[in-house]
């Protein structure tokens, strides 16, 4: 089985601090001082794959979108099994052209790299669009399963995927080519390689390619420019918990309180 | 005929009453360990003997009722606070042990913003204290990753040393003064003053002792003007780490004092700075306090580097970005603990000091072994974070990949083994196997060739101080 994963080096936004949400004076919100690290959905899909590949013959190939800094993680991911590892060499802002991304998808797929299966989180944690594993599903008229958490292999040319739905877990088996849209799923983190299999990796290169710009679109902007940020306040109304010792006052915090978040409903 | 489990609960019930005295399975299991078997607890093991009580105590005649107890039955007491420990020392080793808790000891005594002092039970919180000093303008200038976690009682202990020791001190240079309760009762009181000549210092005598000695129940530190706005970040990159040594020593030795003053091999660097490291080592200062003396320090630190082509200087905000990241709360410890699980790769520390001259050595020899002797290893480095005129410390880290293992065997065929190598080509050298997370349990084998002939000294301070053996049975002194 072919399997594509997609995915994307982002800043890690939880190091910015309210302070350094500030529109700079290019139009943009400075996040290049921030450590980098691959967009936890996409971390989720990678190592889903890993999962998938160490239980049936796969050839994993992972694809990015970005520039030189993407390398110490794609480094990795040849020490863990992905190869090749394909890096198209991102100018500009691309944040915000899912479609655009999709299409590169597509054609990267196209230009002899056929593929039986593309994983990829659901959204990134910078573009936050959402919309990339739908759009390329489109372009390839392949099926889509979003929420994705799970997928094993299910026999010649099918996969058992279970995904979160609206109404709790869905387990399907569907019939490959298929793109899936990895979720939130929990104990996903990627498994970290060891120095000997990091030096094996430091033999092969990654396979750097040029976008194909691909036909304008009307209305299409690369590079967006933010022109004003305004915070959202999310606040949620707290009450004082009382009780004669603690007893009482756990068994209030319980009973008002964390009962409804952990019985079964 | 020893005593009893019941009959240890209910005398301390008797002296404590019954709200301090907790005796629930699984508060006594997490009570056996600290983090050096944090990935036993979190696989639900539990190896050594569990204790027969958490016995919380709330006045230093509490803590003095207890030990005279606990001495005239010769039951173990394992002293502890914010339960923050790395090497072990939190274990409980022997049978029905009491984990003697000052963590309800959390008062702010007094803040004397005159004369520079803050006075603190021992279980008030660090990260506490420091909020509360914060407020009139002040810091204690200590800042260990583990303030949000930390209690004062702990790191007076355990001594202890902040991010920024390089300006401030370690632990030892803030302690003014102390009270601790001894095995045979007696409390004892250090008052503050700002230095005396009259005969040793016996503030050493508690400072770092482990609870192998006595309980600290109250300390009084030093505090300094807190004066961020003068703050200046500096950042390089460098090719070999005998460089960034060469350039801290220069730091050190032409007198300068940065609060912070970091070196990161290439391994560590990529771990902590993947944005901007690039396979290089890095090299990190902040010079604090009043603006001329920042001002005149980082622009010594530029001229020093200056004189060394290899060195590339980063943005400022990185340094900055990373200095506001540093410190490790709750919501860190979970996430290392789901991580662990998840991924079965785990890391953990040996932290070492040494002279200038064999320092790289040290860090090389070390590395070179670890490499060559241990399986299953995803990271190999470290960094060193505190500085001296006459030397340095490295903190080596080190993470594994967990295969083929019962929980229990983590210790055995990984973290162990790494530990003597470490201590090895340190002692070799003439360096010390600890600079700041203490001896623990699981470096108390080593302890004689640390110590050499002067292990007499500490032999007769435990043999002194706790003849019947009682205080934190294996800690610092291995178990008979």
């Amino acid at each position: 089985m072919n399997v594509l994963v997609c995915c994307k080096i982002v800043p890690d936004l939880d190091r910015l601090s309210e302070s350094d949400w500030l529109v700079q004076d290019h139009g943009q919100i400075d996040t290049g001082f921030v450590r980098t690290m691959v967009n936890p959905y996409d971390e989720t899909a990678l190592e889903l794959t890993l999962r998938l590949a160490d239980a049936a013959p796969a050839r994993m190939t992972t694809l990015t979108l970005g520039d030189g800094q993407a390398e110490p993680f794609l480094k990795t991911l040849r020490a863990l099994g992905f190869d090749p590892t394909v890096r198209i060499e991102a100018r500009g802002d691309w944040r915000f052209c899912p479609d655009r991304l999709a299409a590169l998808i597509a054609a990267y797929i196209a230009a002899g790299h056929p593929q039986d299966l593309v994983v990829m989180g659901r959204q990134s944690a910078d573009g936050d669009n959402g919309k990339t594993p739908l759009l390329l599903a489109e372009l390839l008229g392949w099926p889509c399963i979003t929420g994705c958490l799970g997928f094993e292999a299910a026999g010649a040319g099918r996969l058992k995927v279970t995904s979160r739905v609206d109404a709790g877990l869905q387990v399907q088996v569907a019939r490959l080519p298929l793109v899936l849209a990895v979720g939130n799923a929990a104990g996903s983190a990627l498994r970290v390689p060891t120095l000997k299999s990091r030096m094996l990796a430091n033999r092969q290169r990654t396979e750097v390619l040029e976008p194909d710009p691909g036909p304008d679109r009307p209305g299409f902007r690369q590079d967006p420019v933010l022109e004003e940020l305004t915070p959202i306040r999310r606040r949620r109304a707290g009450r004082i918990v009382t009780g004669a010792d603690p007893c009482a006052l756990a068994r209030a915090l319980y009973e008002d309180g964390l009962k409804q978040h952990l019985e079964p409903r | 005929m020893p005593i009893t489990r019941e009959q240890i609960v209910k005398e301390l019930i008797q002296i404590l009453g019954k709200d301090q005295v907790v005796t629930d399975e699984q508060v006594l299991k997490l009570s056996s360990v600290d983090r050096f078997r944090r990935y036993e607890e979190l696989n639900g093991v539990f190896m050594l003997p569990i204790p027969a009580a958490v016995a919380y105590v709330l006045s230093a005649e509490q803590v003095s009722a207890v030990l005279k107890f606990a001495n005239a039955n010769r039951i173990n007491v394992v002293p502890r606070t914010g339960h923050s420990a790395t090497e072990g020392g939190l274990e409980t080793l022997a049978e029905n042990s009491i984990v003697l808790d000052g963590s309800r000891m959390n008062r702010i005594v007094k803040i004397d913003p005159y004369n520079m002092l803050a006075t603190c039970e021992c279980g008030v919180p660090l990260q506490a204290l420091e909020d509360a000093v914060r407020k009139l303008g002040l810091t204690t200038g200590h800042s260990p990753q583990s303030k949000p976690l930390a209690q004062m009682g702990g790191l007076v202990a355990t001594r202890s040393i902040g991010q920024f020791s390089t300006l401030y001190g370690g632990i030892e240079d803030m302690v003014v003064g102390l009270e601790a309760v001894f095995p045979n009762g007696t409390c004892s009181r250090i008052k503050n003053v700002p230095r005396r000549a009259a005969g040793p210092d016996i503030r050493h005598v508690v400072i770092g002792n482990e609870g192998a000695l006595c309980f600290i129940t109250e300390v009084t530190v030093k505090l300094f003007k807190y004066q961020p706005e003068n703050n200046v970040f500096l950042g390089y990159t460098l090719e070999h780490m005998g460089t960034g040594f060469e350039i801290l020593r220069e730091v050190m030795v032409d007198g300068y004092r940065p609060s912070v003053a970091r070196l990161y091999d290439p391994e560590d660097g990529a771990y902590h700075f993947s944005h901007f490291a690039d396979g290089k080592c890095v090299l990190i200062f902040m010079a604090e306090g009043p603006k001329g003396i920042t001002e005149a320090t980082a622009k010594a630190i530029q001229e020093i580097v200056a004189h060394h082509p290899e060195c590339r200087q980063v943005e400022t905000r990185i340094i900055q970005n990373w200095f506001e990241n540093l410190n490790w709360g709750p919501d860190k410890v979970a996430e290392e603990r789901a991580e662990i699980l998840a991924t079965k790769n785990i890391g953990n520390t040996t932290e070492i000091s040494a002279n200038w001259d064999v320092i790289n050595q040290i860090y090389e020899n070390a590395c070179a072994r670890i490499r060559a002797e241990i399986p299953d290893l995803t990271l190999v480095g470290g960094h060193s974070s505190h500085s001296y005129l006459n030397g340095t410390n490295l903190y080596f880290v080190h993470y594994y990949n967990l295969v083929d293992i019962k929980p229990e065997e983590e210790i055995v065929k990984y973290h162990r083994p790494i530990k003597k190598i470490v201590v090895e080509e340190t002692h070799k050298l003439g360096g010390t196997m600890c600079h700041h997370h203490g001896v623990g349990k699981h470096r108390s084998e080593w302890i004689k060739d640390e110590y050499g002939s002067s292990y007499h000294m500490l032999d007769t301070l435990k043999q002194s101080f706790d003849p019947n053996g009682i205080m934190n049975i294996g800690t610092i002194i291995p178990m008979a």
